[in-house]
Protein backbone atom coordinates (compact mmCIF):
# COMPACT_ATOMS: atom_id res chain seq x y z
CA UNK A 1 0.00 0.00 0.00
CA UNK A 2 2.71 2.23 0.82
CA UNK A 3 4.56 1.57 -2.49
CA UNK A 4 1.83 2.54 -4.14
CA UNK A 5 1.29 5.76 -2.63
CA UNK A 6 5.19 6.58 -3.11
CA UNK A 7 4.65 5.79 -6.45
CA UNK A 8 1.53 7.79 -7.00
CA UNK A 9 3.57 10.72 -5.31
CA UNK A 10 6.76 10.46 -7.50
CA UNK A 11 4.43 10.17 -10.51
CA UNK A 12 2.39 13.48 -9.37
CA UNK A 13 5.73 15.54 -9.06
CA UNK A 14 6.77 14.73 -12.72
CA UNK A 15 3.19 15.10 -13.66
CA UNK A 16 3.78 18.73 -12.33
CA UNK A 17 7.31 19.49 -12.73
CA UNK A 18 6.57 18.50 -16.72
CA UNK A 19 3.69 21.05 -16.92
CA UNK A 20 5.64 24.04 -15.27
CA UNK A 21 8.67 23.16 -17.58
CA UNK A 22 6.57 22.94 -20.64
CA UNK A 23 4.69 26.23 -19.25
CA UNK A 24 7.89 27.89 -18.95
CA UNK A 25 9.57 26.75 -21.86
CA UNK A 26 6.37 28.28 -24.04
CA UNK A 27 6.95 31.14 -22.31
CA UNK A 28 10.50 32.06 -22.76
CA UNK A 29 12.21 29.30 -20.87
CA UNK A 30 13.22 28.76 -17.38
CA UNK A 31 14.85 30.86 -15.09
CA UNK A 32 15.94 30.73 -11.66
CA UNK A 33 15.24 33.97 -10.10
CA UNK A 34 16.67 33.53 -6.13
CA UNK A 35 14.53 37.33 -5.76
CA UNK A 36 15.29 40.38 -4.87
CA UNK A 37 18.48 39.61 -7.89
CA UNK A 38 20.61 37.34 -8.57
CA UNK A 39 20.79 36.06 -11.74
CA UNK A 40 22.71 36.73 -15.42
CA UNK A 41 20.81 36.17 -18.63
CA UNK A 42 21.43 38.03 -21.67
CA UNK A 43 20.27 36.36 -24.96
CA UNK A 44 19.73 37.10 -28.28
CA UNK A 45 15.73 38.03 -28.74
CA UNK A 46 15.33 39.24 -32.63
CA UNK A 47 17.35 38.88 -35.62
CA UNK A 48 16.51 40.02 -38.96
CA UNK A 49 18.53 39.78 -42.77
CA UNK A 50 18.40 41.00 -45.59
CA UNK A 51 20.77 42.19 -48.00
CA UNK A 52 21.83 44.54 -51.20
CA UNK A 53 20.58 43.14 -54.17
CA UNK A 54 17.89 45.48 -55.89
CA UNK A 55 16.91 44.10 -59.15
CA UNK A 56 17.91 40.20 -59.31
CA UNK A 57 17.34 37.98 -56.11
CA UNK A 58 20.36 35.87 -56.36
CA UNK A 59 21.80 35.38 -53.10
CA UNK A 60 20.08 34.89 -49.96
CA UNK A 61 20.42 35.37 -46.33
CA UNK A 62 18.89 33.25 -43.35
CA UNK A 63 19.36 33.49 -39.65
CA UNK A 64 17.67 31.81 -36.70
CA UNK A 65 18.44 31.93 -33.26
CA UNK A 66 19.22 29.04 -31.28
CA UNK A 67 16.61 27.46 -28.39
CA UNK A 68 19.24 28.91 -25.92
CA UNK A 69 19.13 32.11 -27.22
CA UNK A 70 22.73 31.81 -27.14
CA UNK A 71 23.99 31.49 -30.99
CA UNK A 72 22.57 33.20 -34.24
CA UNK A 73 22.88 30.92 -36.89
CA UNK A 74 23.39 32.57 -39.94
CA UNK A 75 23.59 31.08 -43.86
CA UNK A 76 24.53 33.18 -46.77
CA UNK A 77 23.80 31.19 -49.97
CA UNK A 78 24.76 31.88 -53.43
CA UNK A 79 26.82 34.16 -52.61
CA UNK A 80 29.05 36.72 -54.88
CA UNK A 81 31.62 39.05 -55.39
CA UNK A 82 29.94 42.63 -53.86
CA UNK A 83 27.09 40.62 -52.04
CA UNK A 84 26.12 41.98 -48.92
CA UNK A 85 24.39 40.26 -46.47
CA UNK A 86 22.99 42.05 -42.97
CA UNK A 87 22.03 40.65 -40.15
CA UNK A 88 20.52 42.84 -38.02
CA UNK A 89 19.97 41.40 -33.83
CA UNK A 90 18.75 42.45 -31.11
CA UNK A 91 20.36 41.51 -27.53
CA UNK A 92 18.63 41.91 -24.34
CA UNK A 93 19.91 41.74 -20.48
CA UNK A 94 17.24 39.36 -18.94
CA UNK A 95 19.00 38.94 -16.08
CA UNK A 96 19.05 41.19 -12.75
CA UNK A 97 22.26 42.28 -12.86
CA UNK A 98 24.07 44.87 -15.17
CA UNK A 99 26.13 42.89 -18.19
CA UNK A 100 29.51 44.32 -19.65
CA UNK A 101 30.24 43.46 -23.14
CA UNK A 102 33.82 42.65 -22.44
CA UNK A 103 35.22 41.42 -26.03
CA UNK A 104 33.62 41.47 -29.42
CA UNK A 105 35.45 38.92 -31.84
CA UNK A 106 35.35 37.51 -35.32
CA UNK A 107 37.24 34.74 -35.50
CA UNK A 108 39.47 33.69 -38.24
CA UNK A 109 38.03 33.79 -41.43
CA UNK A 110 39.53 34.05 -44.95
CA UNK A 111 40.07 38.38 -45.64
CA UNK A 112 40.73 37.78 -48.82
CA UNK A 113 37.28 36.57 -49.94
CA UNK A 114 34.66 38.20 -46.93
CA UNK A 115 34.83 41.32 -45.55
CA UNK A 116 32.93 41.85 -42.08
CA UNK A 117 31.50 44.76 -40.08
CA UNK A 118 29.72 44.84 -36.51
CA UNK A 119 28.24 47.89 -35.77
CA UNK A 120 26.88 49.05 -32.22
CA UNK A 121 27.87 46.15 -30.50
CA UNK A 122 31.45 47.20 -29.03
CA UNK A 123 33.98 46.13 -25.79
CA UNK A 124 33.26 48.14 -22.83
CA UNK A 125 29.85 48.83 -23.14
CA UNK A 126 27.02 48.02 -20.20
CA UNK A 127 23.97 46.57 -20.85
CA UNK A 128 21.62 47.34 -17.84
CA UNK A 129 18.47 44.76 -16.77
CA UNK A 130 15.65 44.63 -19.16
CA UNK A 131 17.78 47.10 -21.45
CA UNK A 132 18.27 45.66 -25.14
CA UNK A 133 20.50 46.80 -27.44
CA UNK A 134 20.89 45.89 -31.35
CA UNK A 135 23.80 45.40 -33.71
CA UNK A 136 24.35 44.71 -37.28
CA UNK A 137 26.68 42.54 -38.66
CA UNK A 138 27.37 43.42 -42.77
CA UNK A 139 29.05 40.58 -44.45
CA UNK A 140 30.31 41.70 -47.83
CA UNK A 141 31.64 39.43 -50.27
CA UNK A 142 34.60 40.18 -52.07
CA UNK A 143 36.34 40.09 -55.33
CA UNK A 144 38.61 37.19 -54.73
CA UNK A 145 35.64 35.17 -53.24
CA UNK A 146 36.00 31.42 -54.92
CA UNK A 147 32.61 30.47 -57.17
CA UNK A 148 31.38 27.34 -55.07
CA UNK A 149 33.48 27.48 -51.90
CA UNK A 150 31.88 27.17 -48.29
CA UNK A 151 33.30 30.11 -46.24
CA UNK A 152 32.43 30.09 -42.35
CA UNK A 153 33.42 32.50 -39.54
CA UNK A 154 32.18 33.19 -35.67
CA UNK A 155 31.61 35.97 -34.47
CA UNK A 156 31.92 35.56 -30.45
CA UNK A 157 30.71 38.15 -28.42
CA UNK A 158 31.97 37.91 -24.23
CA UNK A 159 30.05 38.98 -21.26
CA UNK A 160 30.59 39.17 -18.16
CA UNK A 161 28.08 40.26 -15.19
CA UNK A 162 28.20 43.16 -12.41
CA UNK A 163 27.62 40.84 -9.61
CA UNK A 164 27.94 44.42 -7.07
CA UNK A 165 25.33 46.85 -7.03
CA UNK A 166 25.27 50.58 -4.99
CA UNK A 167 24.75 50.09 -1.32
CA UNK A 168 22.50 52.64 0.24
CA UNK A 169 23.63 55.14 2.80
CA UNK A 170 22.94 53.14 5.83
CA UNK A 171 25.75 50.94 4.35
CA UNK A 172 28.25 53.69 4.27
CA UNK A 173 26.90 54.72 8.06
CA UNK A 174 27.75 51.38 9.02
CA UNK A 175 31.53 51.56 7.41
CA UNK A 176 32.30 54.70 8.93
CA UNK A 177 30.84 54.44 12.17
CA UNK A 178 32.69 50.96 12.43
CA UNK A 179 35.79 53.02 11.29
CA UNK A 180 35.98 55.24 13.95
CA UNK A 181 35.44 52.14 16.14
CA UNK A 182 31.56 53.23 17.38
CA UNK A 183 29.64 49.96 16.06
CA UNK A 184 28.54 48.58 12.79
CA UNK A 185 29.95 45.34 11.15
CA UNK A 186 32.27 46.55 8.26
CA UNK A 187 32.97 45.15 5.04
CA UNK A 188 34.79 47.92 3.36
CA UNK A 189 38.47 48.42 5.02
CA UNK A 190 39.30 51.53 6.81
CA UNK A 191 42.17 52.05 4.49
CA UNK A 192 39.85 51.40 1.28
CA UNK A 193 37.32 54.00 2.84
CA UNK A 194 40.09 56.57 2.99
CA UNK A 195 41.03 56.06 -0.56
CA UNK A 196 37.20 56.48 -1.76
CA UNK A 197 36.76 59.92 0.37
CA UNK A 198 40.44 61.20 -0.95
CA UNK A 199 39.06 60.29 -4.65
CA UNK A 200 35.93 62.22 -3.82
CA UNK A 201 37.82 65.34 -2.84
CA UNK A 202 40.28 65.66 -5.84
CA UNK A 203 36.91 64.84 -7.89
CA UNK A 204 33.95 66.17 -6.27
CA UNK A 205 32.81 70.14 -6.73
CA UNK A 206 31.06 69.71 -2.86
CA UNK A 207 32.67 67.35 -0.67
CA UNK A 208 36.15 68.28 0.47
CA UNK A 209 37.65 65.94 3.04
CA UNK A 210 40.43 67.32 5.22
CA UNK A 211 42.48 66.48 8.23
CA UNK A 212 43.71 62.81 10.08
CA UNK A 213 41.90 59.79 8.96
CA UNK A 214 39.64 59.84 11.83
CA UNK A 215 38.87 63.60 10.76
CA UNK A 216 37.91 62.73 7.35
CA UNK A 217 35.58 59.49 8.58
CA UNK A 218 34.25 61.58 11.08
CA UNK A 219 33.07 64.19 8.12
CA UNK A 220 31.37 62.00 6.32
CA UNK A 221 29.49 60.32 8.78
CA UNK A 222 28.40 63.97 9.73
CA UNK A 223 27.19 64.65 6.35
CA UNK A 224 25.97 60.69 5.88
CA UNK A 225 23.87 61.04 9.33
CA UNK A 226 21.28 64.06 8.66
CA UNK A 227 18.38 64.11 10.90
CA UNK A 228 14.85 64.09 10.12
CA UNK A 229 14.37 68.18 10.93
CA UNK A 230 17.71 68.64 8.76
CA UNK A 231 17.12 70.66 5.78
CA UNK A 232 16.84 69.17 1.90
CA UNK A 233 20.38 70.40 1.46
CA UNK A 234 21.88 68.20 4.33
CA UNK A 235 19.58 65.45 2.64
CA UNK A 236 20.55 65.43 -0.64
CA UNK A 237 23.96 65.83 0.18
CA UNK A 238 23.81 62.88 2.37
CA UNK A 239 22.80 61.05 -0.67
CA UNK A 240 25.12 62.40 -3.04
CA UNK A 241 27.76 61.52 -0.61
CA UNK A 242 26.77 58.02 -0.70
CA UNK A 243 26.61 57.91 -4.69
CA UNK A 244 29.86 59.13 -4.67
CA UNK A 245 30.96 56.32 -2.36
CA UNK A 246 29.12 53.79 -4.76
CA UNK A 247 30.85 55.69 -7.86
CA UNK A 248 34.18 55.47 -6.36
CA UNK A 249 33.58 51.84 -4.90
CA UNK A 250 32.47 51.35 -9.14
CA UNK A 251 29.82 49.66 -7.45
CA UNK A 252 27.22 52.23 -9.81
CA UNK A 253 28.97 50.70 -13.48
CA UNK A 254 26.44 49.31 -15.78
CA UNK A 255 23.77 50.41 -13.74
CA UNK A 256 21.16 53.57 -15.00
CA UNK A 257 18.35 55.34 -13.58
CA UNK A 258 15.81 57.25 -15.68
CA UNK A 259 17.97 56.86 -18.39
CA UNK A 260 20.96 58.46 -16.31
CA UNK A 261 24.26 57.09 -14.96
CA UNK A 262 25.79 57.69 -11.14
CA UNK A 263 28.11 59.74 -12.68
CA UNK A 264 25.49 61.93 -14.55
CA UNK A 265 23.13 61.95 -11.43
CA UNK A 266 26.59 63.04 -9.42
CA UNK A 267 26.93 66.08 -11.82
CA UNK A 268 23.57 67.29 -11.58
CA UNK A 269 23.30 67.09 -7.88
CA UNK A 270 26.21 69.09 -7.67
CA UNK A 271 25.57 71.31 -9.87
CA UNK A 272 21.85 72.28 -8.70
CA UNK A 273 24.13 72.77 -5.21
CA UNK A 274 26.59 75.00 -6.41
CA UNK A 275 24.08 77.11 -8.06
CA UNK A 276 22.01 77.39 -5.26
CA UNK A 277 19.09 76.05 -7.22
CA UNK A 278 17.03 74.87 -3.89
CA UNK A 279 13.78 73.56 -6.28
CA UNK A 280 15.86 71.01 -7.54
CA UNK A 281 17.52 69.87 -4.05
CA UNK A 282 14.56 67.05 -3.61
CA UNK A 283 14.20 66.06 -7.43
CA UNK A 284 18.35 65.25 -7.57
CA UNK A 285 17.88 64.19 -3.41
CA UNK A 286 15.49 61.71 -4.71
CA UNK A 287 17.18 60.24 -7.85
CA UNK A 288 20.48 59.55 -5.64
CA UNK A 289 18.56 57.93 -3.05
CA UNK A 290 16.62 55.61 -6.32
CA UNK A 291 20.16 54.73 -7.35
CA UNK A 292 21.65 53.77 -4.09
CA UNK A 293 18.77 51.71 -3.83
CA UNK A 294 18.70 49.94 -6.93
CA UNK A 295 20.95 46.95 -5.38
CA UNK A 296 18.13 46.16 -3.36
CA UNK B 1 10.83 -1.23 0.11
CA UNK B 2 10.42 1.99 2.08
CA UNK B 3 14.22 2.97 1.56
CA UNK B 4 14.16 2.03 -1.97
CA UNK B 5 11.54 4.67 -2.60
CA UNK B 6 13.51 7.08 -0.61
CA UNK B 7 16.16 6.72 -2.73
CA UNK B 8 14.45 6.44 -6.04
CA UNK B 9 12.58 9.72 -4.77
CA UNK B 10 16.06 11.73 -3.87
CA UNK B 11 17.70 10.61 -7.11
CA UNK B 12 14.69 11.83 -9.04
CA UNK B 13 14.83 15.12 -7.35
CA UNK B 14 18.75 15.71 -7.39
CA UNK B 15 18.51 15.16 -11.10
CA UNK B 16 15.57 17.77 -11.70
CA UNK B 17 17.39 20.45 -9.60
CA UNK B 18 20.36 19.57 -11.96
CA UNK B 19 18.39 20.62 -14.88
CA UNK B 20 17.22 23.28 -13.62
CA UNK B 21 21.17 24.90 -12.22
CA UNK B 22 22.42 23.56 -15.69
CA UNK B 23 19.32 25.44 -17.65
CA UNK B 24 19.52 28.36 -15.80
CA UNK B 25 23.58 28.61 -15.88
CA UNK B 26 24.22 32.21 -17.48
CA UNK B 27 25.69 31.91 -21.11
CA UNK B 28 28.76 34.13 -21.06
CA UNK B 29 29.37 34.14 -24.68
CA UNK B 30 26.84 35.28 -27.74
CA UNK B 31 28.14 33.57 -30.94
CA UNK B 32 26.52 34.70 -34.74
CA UNK B 33 28.11 31.21 -36.46
CA UNK B 34 28.09 32.37 -40.16
CA UNK B 35 28.27 29.73 -43.56
CA UNK B 36 28.69 31.51 -46.63
CA UNK B 37 28.08 29.57 -49.64
CA UNK B 38 29.21 30.65 -52.70
CA UNK B 39 27.36 31.02 -55.86
CA UNK B 40 28.60 29.15 -59.09
CA UNK B 41 29.02 30.72 -63.46
CA UNK B 42 29.33 27.81 -65.40
CA UNK B 43 27.88 27.92 -69.14
CA UNK B 44 28.34 25.11 -71.77
CA UNK B 45 27.31 24.32 -75.16
CA UNK B 46 24.26 22.07 -74.72
CA UNK B 47 24.33 21.10 -78.19
CA UNK B 48 25.50 21.65 -81.59
CA UNK B 49 23.12 21.41 -85.44
CA UNK B 50 25.71 22.10 -88.04
CA UNK B 51 26.46 20.02 -91.68
CA UNK B 52 30.29 20.51 -90.90
CA UNK B 53 32.29 18.05 -89.12
CA UNK B 54 32.35 18.66 -85.45
CA UNK B 55 33.94 17.39 -82.35
CA UNK B 56 32.97 18.49 -78.77
CA UNK B 57 35.50 18.43 -75.92
CA UNK B 58 34.87 16.57 -73.32
CA UNK B 59 33.96 19.47 -70.52
CA UNK B 60 31.12 20.63 -73.24
CA UNK B 61 33.06 24.20 -73.82
CA UNK B 62 35.04 24.01 -77.35
CA UNK B 63 32.85 23.01 -80.35
CA UNK B 64 35.65 22.16 -83.20
CA UNK B 65 34.31 22.73 -86.59
CA UNK B 66 35.72 21.77 -89.73
CA UNK B 67 35.99 21.41 -93.53
CA UNK B 68 36.40 22.93 -96.72
CA UNK B 69 34.84 25.70 -98.07
CA UNK B 70 34.61 27.47 -101.81
CA UNK B 71 33.50 30.69 -103.04
CA UNK B 72 30.01 32.01 -102.41
CA UNK B 73 29.11 29.26 -99.97
CA UNK B 74 26.98 29.61 -96.74
CA UNK B 75 27.51 27.65 -93.65
CA UNK B 76 25.08 27.95 -90.93
CA UNK B 77 25.84 26.47 -87.43
CA UNK B 78 23.41 26.43 -84.51
CA UNK B 79 24.51 25.97 -80.58
CA UNK B 80 22.65 25.95 -77.48
CA UNK B 81 24.29 27.27 -74.56
CA UNK B 82 22.89 26.50 -71.35
CA UNK B 83 23.60 28.99 -67.94
CA UNK B 84 24.12 25.37 -66.02
CA UNK B 85 25.27 28.12 -62.79
CA UNK B 86 23.57 29.90 -59.65
CA UNK B 87 23.68 33.00 -61.01
CA UNK B 88 22.25 35.24 -64.12
CA UNK B 89 24.77 35.61 -66.50
CA UNK B 90 25.33 38.28 -69.23
CA UNK B 91 26.72 36.78 -72.71
CA UNK B 92 28.58 38.66 -75.46
CA UNK B 93 30.48 37.23 -78.09
CA UNK B 94 33.93 38.10 -80.35
CA UNK B 95 34.91 36.48 -83.19
CA UNK B 96 38.74 36.21 -84.37
CA UNK B 97 40.83 34.60 -86.87
CA UNK B 98 44.22 33.80 -87.25
CA UNK B 99 44.69 35.09 -90.77
CA UNK B 100 44.03 38.87 -91.01
CA UNK B 101 44.22 38.64 -94.70
CA UNK B 102 42.09 36.13 -95.47
CA UNK B 103 39.28 37.72 -93.07
CA UNK B 104 38.24 40.08 -95.30
CA UNK B 105 36.61 37.58 -97.54
CA UNK B 106 34.39 36.45 -95.04
CA UNK B 107 31.39 37.62 -93.57
CA UNK B 108 29.25 36.43 -90.72
CA UNK B 109 25.66 36.92 -89.25
CA UNK B 110 24.46 35.53 -85.78
CA UNK B 111 20.93 35.28 -84.26
CA UNK B 112 20.04 35.04 -80.76
CA UNK B 113 16.68 32.45 -79.80
CA UNK B 114 15.62 33.16 -76.14
CA UNK B 115 16.18 32.45 -72.82
CA UNK B 116 14.43 29.50 -72.97
CA UNK B 117 13.49 27.44 -69.58
CA UNK B 118 15.11 23.42 -69.59
CA UNK B 119 11.11 22.42 -70.57
CA UNK B 120 10.42 24.88 -72.84
CA UNK B 121 9.89 23.44 -76.72
CA UNK B 122 12.71 25.43 -78.94
CA UNK B 123 12.14 22.83 -82.09
CA UNK B 124 10.81 26.23 -84.00
CA UNK B 125 14.39 27.96 -83.31
CA UNK B 126 16.08 25.02 -83.64
CA UNK B 127 15.82 21.65 -85.64
CA UNK B 128 12.56 22.44 -87.38
CA UNK B 129 12.77 26.02 -88.32
CA UNK B 130 10.90 26.57 -91.39
CA UNK B 131 14.10 29.51 -92.62
CA UNK B 132 17.26 29.55 -91.94
CA UNK B 133 17.92 32.16 -90.07
CA UNK B 134 14.74 30.88 -88.02
CA UNK B 135 12.38 34.25 -87.66
CA UNK B 136 12.30 36.17 -84.68
CA UNK B 137 16.12 36.10 -83.77
CA UNK B 138 17.89 39.19 -82.32
CA UNK B 139 21.66 40.58 -83.00
CA UNK B 140 22.36 40.59 -79.30
CA UNK B 141 22.73 37.98 -76.94
CA UNK B 142 19.95 37.72 -74.04
CA UNK B 143 20.49 38.26 -70.25
CA UNK B 144 20.61 34.19 -69.34
CA UNK B 145 19.26 33.06 -66.20
CA UNK B 146 20.26 30.38 -63.93
CA UNK B 147 19.20 26.82 -65.57
CA UNK B 148 17.80 28.57 -68.55
CA UNK B 149 19.54 28.39 -72.16
CA UNK B 150 19.57 30.14 -75.75
CA UNK B 151 19.83 29.22 -79.26
CA UNK B 152 22.43 31.05 -81.56
CA UNK B 153 22.46 30.61 -85.26
CA UNK B 154 25.86 31.89 -87.13
CA UNK B 155 26.45 31.61 -90.55
CA UNK B 156 30.37 32.01 -91.87
CA UNK B 157 30.08 33.07 -95.94
CA UNK B 158 33.52 33.04 -98.16
CA UNK B 159 32.28 35.98 -100.75
CA UNK B 160 32.28 34.81 -104.32
CA UNK B 161 35.15 36.91 -105.70
CA UNK B 162 37.68 35.61 -103.34
CA UNK B 163 40.86 34.65 -105.31
CA UNK B 164 41.89 30.88 -105.33
CA UNK B 165 45.20 31.81 -104.13
CA UNK B 166 43.60 33.67 -101.11
CA UNK B 167 44.42 31.19 -98.17
CA UNK B 168 44.87 27.87 -97.77
CA UNK B 169 43.38 27.38 -94.23
CA UNK B 170 41.87 29.62 -91.89
CA UNK B 171 40.58 29.41 -88.08
CA UNK B 172 37.55 31.33 -87.27
CA UNK B 173 37.04 31.20 -83.17
CA UNK B 174 33.91 32.14 -81.69
CA UNK B 175 34.16 33.23 -77.92
CA UNK B 176 31.06 33.28 -76.16
CA UNK B 177 31.86 34.54 -72.51
CA UNK B 178 29.36 34.73 -69.73
CA UNK B 179 29.96 37.85 -66.86
CA UNK B 180 28.50 37.64 -63.80
CA UNK B 181 30.10 41.08 -61.52
CA UNK B 182 33.71 39.77 -61.91
CA UNK B 183 33.08 36.17 -62.72
CA UNK B 184 33.37 34.76 -66.30
CA UNK B 185 32.99 31.56 -68.00
CA UNK B 186 33.45 30.93 -71.85
CA UNK B 187 32.72 28.46 -74.48
CA UNK B 188 34.00 28.41 -78.12
CA UNK B 189 33.50 27.49 -81.27
CA UNK B 190 36.25 26.90 -83.30
CA UNK B 191 36.08 26.90 -87.18
CA UNK B 192 38.70 25.56 -89.02
CA UNK B 193 38.15 25.98 -92.91
CA UNK B 194 40.16 24.77 -95.72
CA UNK B 195 40.24 26.64 -99.51
CA UNK B 196 40.72 23.58 -101.56
CA UNK B 197 43.33 25.24 -104.96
Amino acid sequence: MKTKIFALIILAIIALTSIGYSYACLNGGIQVNCYPSCYCNVVFIKVRTYDNEIEKDVGKVYAQISCDGGTIQVCIDNSYPCYKAYINFTIKNKGSYPVHIDEVTIQDYDKTALEMEMINIIACTWISPCETISGLLTVHTLQPAQECHTYTFKVVIKFSCQTEHPYTIGFWKNQFSEALCKSGKPQVPASTLLTYLNQISSQSKIFNFTGLQKDKFQQALNILSPSTSSSMEAKLKAQLLALWLNYVAGWTDGYKLDGMTAKQIIDGAETALIKHQTSQYEYWKNLCDDFNNLGD
Amino acid sequence: MNKQVLVAFTIILLALATTGITYSHWIDTARVQTTANMAKLAIFIQNQNTTLTWTMSPDNHTLELSNTITPGQTNWTGIIIKNNGTTPATITYTIATNDTEAEKWFSNQTYFYGPYAEADDISAVWDKAATMPPSGGSLTPPELSAKYRLVAWQDITLSGTCPPDAFTTIKITVTYTATFHTWTDTVYVIYTLTYPP
